[in-house]
């Protein structure tokens, strides 16, 4: 179907895959519609994986080239969001091969360090978590740790799917995951005491 | 269950109590939790990093993003549209040359065959009168139908006539293959100058001229850089 001519309804009034099949036809109002509807959350998506904004602009751009070429293989058996997500992440990590990004390495029983200092961590920790210090902290775990935190705890990937994607097993992405979740809250409690002693200084030079 | 043990299944705990860990195990962790702040305030606390990592904020790209994509995907369909050519090898462009053909709509094969009549009419006519038919069709051919036509024509000739020092020394059967073809989009120009003679804002007509424009150009550019 078109959304021109035969067709007067608005792209906004379309599903994603009506507005496929109109983008598989040459559709460019069709297509720069679903670009609308996704290029925050695909770019987005890159920017969390690469952690450089030059390089997930670069490839949220390629994403929706191919996007475009592949569109018509949709045939709406999963969700359009689904199906783009998974075109965005093999593309990313396609990326990371090409340039040679080594994801940790580490064994399903890796050790995370010592125990006394998560737990005194633990119980100085912040009330809740501030998202805007969360994403800046995602951008700061090894390439490894933030691929897996990204697609399972951010994007929603299942172990078996991310392990799938990353050609790794389910025991090591479960460990990786849970070892980005400890690096993540050691850099969201570490950013808070600096807060706090910066605090105590100026009450002192008062 | 000591705390080491309890935070090495912490994530396991909090992303699927009964798919990853045993239910014994479950129960070992709660009680654990249940006497150990500490290890209870570190589940809350990556709990919390796993529903706040659901929520974070959209990052938005630099709005020259659609316009970079869009200018890619424009110049990918135009070049898809564009009709084709530059054959691999010597052998692939016979084959392509043979299998390329030139499509006509039914008006313009309706407007061929009343040329063809014409041309036959004009031929009768021209036994019975030699001199006004041929001069007419003289003048068909040699009109200027197209606003680019001269330029056209122009370098078309200075290709024919390089091209024609060096075709005595090709392969017969070559260069009886291509005379064909020139032949062919000769004869169908001058049918289109024919109809646009008379009707010179036939679209239909003058875009089949720059079409066979097109075929002929390009044959003369494979032929060169094959250097035949």
């Amino acid at each position: 179907m078109t959304i021109d001519g035969t067709n007067n309804a608005a792209p906004n009034s379309l599903s994603d895959y009506e507005l496929a099949q109109a983008s598989a036809q040459g559709d460019m109002k069709a297509f720069e519609t679903i670009y609308e509807r996704h290029h925050r959350r695909v770019y987005s998506l890159c920017l969390r994986m690469v952690a450089n904004a030059t390089e997930a602009e670069d490839l949220a751009q390629e994403v929706f080239i191919q996007l475009f070429r592949k569109i018509g293989s949709f045939r709406g058996e999963s969700a359009f969001t689904t199906w783009l997500h998974r075109l965005t992440v093999n593309h990313v990590l396609m990326h990371f091969r090409k340039r040679g990004v080594r994801l940790e390495k580490t064994t399903e029983e890796g050790e995370i360090g010592e125990i006394q200092d998560y737990l005194q961590a633990a119980a100085e920790r912040p009330r809740f978590v501030d998202r805007l210090a969360l994403d800046k902290a995602i951008s700061e775990l090894p390439p490894g740790y933030r691929t897996v935190f990204v697609l399972h705890d951010v994007e929603g990937f299942e172990h078996e799917e991310v392990a799938d994607m990353l050609g790794v097993s389910v025991g090591t992405s479960k460990s990786q995951l849970h070892k980005a979740r400890m690096r993540l809250r050691e850099l969201l409690t570490r950013t808070e005491p600096k807060t706090k002693k910066a605090e105590s200084k100026k009450g002192t030079k008062k | 269950m000591e705390c080491r043990a309890v935070i090495n299944s912490l994530s396991d705990y909090l992303d699927s109590q009964n798919f990853w860990i045993s239910d014994d195990e479950v129960k070992q962790i709660d009680t654990h939790l249940t006497n150990c702040p500490a290890c209870q305030n570190l589940k809350d606390e990556l709990g919390e990093i796993k529903t706040a990592a659901r929520e974070l904020p959209l990052h938005t790209p630099p709005r020259a993003m659609w316009t970079k994509i869009a200018n890619v995907i424009e110049a990918e369909i135009s070049a898809e549209n564009a009709p084709p050519h530059q054959p691999k090898n010597a052998s692939g462009w016979w084959g392509w040359l043979r299998s390329r053909k030139f499509t006509f709509s039914l008006p313009q094969l309706a407007a061929g065959g009343a040329v063809a009549a014409a041309l036959i009419i004009a031929g009768i006519s021209g036994i019975l009168s030699p001199h006004s038919g041929a001069l007419d069709f003289q003048k068909a051919q040699s009109a200027l139908l197209l606003p680019e036509e001269r330029e056209i024509k122009v370098e078309l000739d200075r290709r024919m006539d390089a091209l024609n020092a060096r075709k005595a020394t090709w392969d017969p059967q070559r260069r009886a293959e291509f005379e064909q073809r020139m032949n062919k989009i000769d004869e169908s120009l001058n049918q289109c100058r024919h109809i646009l003679k008379d009707n010179p804002q036939d679209a239909d007509h003058q875009k089949e001229m720059r079409y066979l424009y097109v075929e002929k150009r390009q044959i003369l550019e494979d032929v060169e850089r094959l250097k035949w």
